[in-house]
């Protein structure tokens, strides 16, 4: 149960944050449609990540309803209606303040992780 | 874009399109890529995984979830209780009488207690009076009155009042006794009231020797002047006095002391009471008199009670010397006026308020204690549930949700109850708790009503989810069978449960034995005479038409002729005070001839109260003879001055002396019109003027013959039923005079009736909630103990097959719950001691800490512990081994 009272809660689970920061950036150049973003995260990232279904549509409605990024239903030329996602103003922001939050954890983990360069 | 709840049918559809969408898009992807239409279905659906749990994780990303839950909670709740319909046809009957009783008295509580004053910042409103220790009464006097509207600094407005009055009202129909009361003209202002029609008082109508003004009551406006807007400016004859109609009150106009004003007067108040006699001599003509003021923003009532005491001290100083004995040492005693008004129904109601909230947690721990025996049977499903994966406060929530909605049931159900309740409380309660007529069901109930209701459902709901957290899934999995049984835990809390529960009933049971006492001893009181087949009646004589003693005197006389003639009547009389209707004698100071004279220090001691009757009284109301004779014939108005006196009388004159024959001077005081010497001819028993039981102070009686009076109280005793009289002496008394009218009208029986009225009250409420929350404490430890013999069922089987006596299976579980009855009447006990404490304000001859009531209590209220564990107990002895070793 995500309640608007509470802020943005999943800020301390890197994974969720991850994947909310994810799709801003994946959003930042192009509005794109769920299937589109799922493709495009895992062709960016050679394959690596695989992004769950179950996780991309609540994480899409989560950002939503923050409102950092807008729905938009489309018509497509090959069949179904789409539902197409943009990034807001605020949404951009959000990546701004994400991403500095994502450099400074990474910097600390490859600090941890690689002391000896640290010191050189 | 939002979706707000109501539209979240449209929100789901367009969820479901999206996720199609990608499937397709994924499918067609797939076959591009070269594969069928099927493998591509397939590799789609299994990419993208179960379609529904994305939907619904999606969803809860919109916070719907929780209603929907709350929803389902509900349906689920409802499903419960509808499949165990007898369960909870009692939880909902226990949680109504709880709730019912609750609802009742605080309607009461929230009408008396809570309810504000109708006037203008009611807060700032104080009432006052002095406590004379000489006198052992309250009384302020116009002096007093005159210094403190002068010299205080602490009152915005300040008026005194007096509401002893009562006029004859003729001219308007069958004359008519009106009871009045007469105001300073500051009065309305300081409670900051209007007049409906008309004007206040104005200051030249409140001088002493003022033009008659009168203000009329709504009620009598609408009564006796057929709400007649012209009244205004009229003049009405008020004990044929001629008083001009100056204005109406309003509908709502309450007047003080919760005594109803027919008509209100100037008081026309003089600045002093004293009167400087010609021959030199003082007289003071003290008038008590009541005090209410405006507090000045910032004012407090400390302060204004030591500027009173001081004023107080300064004013009787400068009064002549007997008097100053007289009233010397005035303490101030000022309370706000909501204090004052309700002051002395506070402490019985908050007893009642705080005895059915014990009746309340009975219920609760009665309730919870079914919920956690039923809770044990549900361990199973409880289990399951968690397996599937429900949060322990997803099960929490169900539980509570269930037990909110089986209380609200049970609110509704109390507050039908309490309807009714409060029906018999109106019908019931003693006329002296003020306003309890307007003890309604109104919001503030409601809201009283829902709010216990939802805290009992989260109380008694506690027990069920605490022991549902502590269910451990496998264990509870694992265990096979229907004997899953109850762990430790929900035993130990029902055994806590139940302990409780004695305990908060013995201390009901206490609280009520008190009260009973208190009652018993107060009806068990001897009045004095016998107030069976006797009718009481008032007559008074305006003052105008009978001036002279000899007119008062005929008049009073033939009356009672009249009476007396009349059939069905036994015998008949006349007293200016009769028994338990308040003391309306005269007091006066006592000088026994022979004896020295009063030291003047110890004069205040040496006072009697004066009553005059008219001899056939004595026989009318059968009060004993105990020396001597009674007045009779013999002591008509030309013969000797005669009177009796009381008991107490001889007791505080006559150590040994025998008071027969003997004399005494009627001194100073207000009994200005009678002879002043008086000779004792008989010594009369002592009967209880003030109430059954105040104290009997010292009383001379003369006869009305020598000592005339202007209003007297006809007392008949009759051979038939007193009520059927009525007329007949209406008629006697209009032939003798048409204008004057009969008030007043009581048989003995219902004054005396009316005297024990408020203690009855309490007892019957207390012994009402006492016993029904014995009751619940009884059906809650036969259910525990059943419960628990039911679940030891193979341990009985075991003990059986082993060769256990019936009386030892007997004994040990007669034991178990011995024990736990013992533990609750023990902690009721200590409880009792700290809180009888607080009630003994209503008790009477009865102290708090009553061996009797105690020792009592603690019996019964362990043979009815016993007997709830017989039962059980028994049916345990006719377990059959075989049938119990197989049942698992």
């Amino acid at each position: 149960m995500t309640s608007p009272k509470k802020g943005y809660q999943n800020r301390t689970e890197i994974l969720q944050g991850t994947l909310d920061m994810l799709i801003l950036q994946t959003l930042q150049w192009a509005p794109r449609h769920g299937y589109a973003l799922s493709k495009a995260l895992r062709t960016n990232s050679g394959e690596i990540l695989k992004v769950d279904t179950g996780s991309l549509y609540p994480a899409l409605h989560r950002l939503e309803r923050k409102g950092w990024i807008a729905a938009e239903w489309k018509a497509s030329e090959v069949g179904p209606k789409l539902r197409v996602y943009r990034l807001t103003k605020s949404g951009r922001k959000q990546l701004v303040s994400e991403r500095s939050r994502w450099e400074r954890i990474t910097m600390a983990i490859a600090g941890i992780m690689n002391p000896g360069k640290e010191e050189s | 874009m939002r979706f707000p709840f109501w539209r979240r049918g449209r929100r789901n559809e367009e969820l479901s399109e999206e996720m199609r969408a990608h499937l397709t898009l994924a499918e067609r992807e797939a076959m591009e890529a070269g594969q069928s239409q099927k493998e591509a279905q397939h590799a789609a659906r299994r990419e993208f995984g179960n379609v529904g749990v994305a939907e619904e994780v999606t969803r809860d990303a919109w916070g719907w979830r929780w209603i929907a839950e709350a929803f389902e909670d509900v349906r689920y709740g409802l499903r419960n209780m509808l499949r165990t319909p007898g369960f909870t046809a009692v939880t909902i009957l226990t949680l109504a009488l709880g709730i019912g009783a609750n609802t009742a008295i605080f309607s009461v509580v929230n009408t008396v207690l809570f309810r504000a004053l109708p006037y203008r910042d009611a807060g700032r409103l104080v009432w006052a009076t002095n406590f004379v220790p000489g006198q052992a009464q309250n009384l302020v006097f116009a002096d007093e009155y005159a210094g403190y509207k002068t010299e205080n600094h602490m009152f915005e407005n300040i008026a005194a009042y007096s509401a002893v009055a009562e006029y004859t009202l003729t001219g308007t129909g069958t004359p008519e006794r009106l009871r009045g009361a007469q105001v300073t003209e500051s009065f309305l202002n300081v409670l900051g009231v209007t007049p409906q029609l008309g004007r206040n008082f104005l200051p030249e109508e409140d001088r002493p020797v003022g033009s008659k003004a009168v203000l009329l009551s709504n009620a009598v406006w609408r009564a006796n002047f057929s709400a007649d807007p012209n009244v205004l400016g009229k003049v009405i004859a008020l004990d044929d006095t001629p008083y001009t109609v100056v204005g109406v009150l309003r509908p709502d106009f309450e007047f003080l002391d919760n005594s109803p004003a027919d008509v209100l007067v100037p008081f026309q108040l003089a600045d002093t009471s004293i009167e400087y006699l010609k021959n030199g001599q003082v007289r003071g003509r003290i008038q008590p008199l009541s005090v209410v003021a405006r507090l000045r923003p910032g004012s407090t009532v400390a302060g204004v009670v030591s500027e009173l005491n001081a004023i107080n001290k300064r004013v009787i100083e400068s009064l002549p010397g007997n008097l100053k004995q007289l009233l010397g040492e005035a303490q101030a005693q000022v309370f706000l006026l909501h204090d004052h008004e309700v002051g002395n129904v506070r402490p019985a109601l908050l007893v009642l308020l705080g005895a059915v909230g014990f009746v309340l947690l009975v219920a609760c721990a009665n309730v919870a204690n079914l919920q956690l025996a039923r809770a044990a049977g549900r361990e199973k499903e409880v289990a399951i549930r968690g397996a599937l994966g429900a949060g322990r406060w997803r099960l929490a929530r169900l539980l509570l949700t269930e037990s909110s909605a089986i209380a609200l049931a049970g609110g509704v159900a109390g507050l039908m109850l309490a309807a009714w309740v409060i029906g018999v409380i109106h019908r019931s309660a003693p006329a002296n708790i003020p306003h309890l007529q307007g003890a309604r069901l109104d919001l503030r109930v409601l809201v009283f009503t829902l709010g216990v209701s939802l805290l009992t459902g989260i109380l008694f709901g506690l027990a069920p989810v605490l022991a549902a957290f502590r269910v451990s899934l496998n264990n509870t999995l694992k265990e096979g069978g229907s004997q899953s049984g109850t762990g430790a835990g929900t035993r130990r809390a029902q055994r806590v449960l139940m302990v409780a529960e004695i305990a908060l009933s013995f201390v009901l049971f206490i609280g009520a034995g008190l009260l009973m006492k208190s009652f018993y001893q107060l009806t068990a009181i001897q009045p004095g005479f016998d107030p069976y087949g006797v009718l009481t009646a008032r007559v008074a004589l305006p003052l105008d038409q009978y001036q002279s003693i000899d007119q008062q005197r005929s008049f009073f006389q033939q009356l009672v002729e009249r009476l007396q003639g009349l059939p069905g009547v036994a015998s008949a009389g006349a007293t200016a005070s009769i028994p338990l209707r308040g003391n309306m004698m005269m007091i006066s100071t006592i000088q026994i001839e022979g004896q020295a004279p009063m030291d003047q220090a110890t004069m205040n001691a040496a006072t009697a109260s004066i009553n005059a009757v008219t001899p056939g009284y004595f026989a009318a109301l059968r009060v004993p003879l105990v020396e001597g004779r009674f007045l009779d014939a013999r002591d008509g108005a030309d013969a000797p001055h005669s009177v009796v006196v009381n008991q107490a009388f001889v007791r505080r004159f006559f150590e040994k002396e025998d008071p027969i024959g003997k004399r005494f001077n009627a001194g100073m005081g207000p009994v200005t019109r009678g002879p002043q010497s008086w000779t004792i001819v008989g010594v009369i028993g002592d009967t209880k003027q003030q109430g059954l039981a105040s104290e009997v102070l010292p009383e001379a009686t003369a006869s009305a013959l020598q000592w005339p009076r202007l209003m007297m109280t006809l007392a008949l005793r009759t051979s038939v039923e007193p009520l059927s009289l009525v007329s007949a002496v209406r008629k006697q008394v209009s032939e003798l005079d048409k204008n004057l009218p009969v008030y007043a009208v009581q048989t003995m029986e219902d004054v005396l009736s009316a005297e024990v009225a408020s203690q009855r009250f309490n007892a019957g409420a207390l012994a009402g909630f006492a016993g029904l929350a014995v009751l619940l404490a009884g059906v809650g430890i036969y259910g525990v103990m059943a419960y628990a013999v039911s679940q030891g069922t193979r341990e009985m089987g075991v003990r059986i097959a082993l060769g256990a006596e019936t009386g030892n299976v007997l004994r040990m579980i007669l034991g178990q719950g011995l024990r736990l009855a013992v533990t609750g009447v023990a902690l009721g006990l200590a409880a009792s001691f700290g809180l009888t404490r607080l009630m003994s304000g209503l008790l009477f001859g009865v102290k708090p800490s009553d061996p009797e009531t105690f020792v009592l209590v603690t019996a019964a209220l362990l043979v009815v512990a016993l007997a709830a564990c017989w039962i059980p107990a028994w049916r345990a002895t006719r377990v059959d081994p075989v049938i119990a070793l197989r049942y698992e």
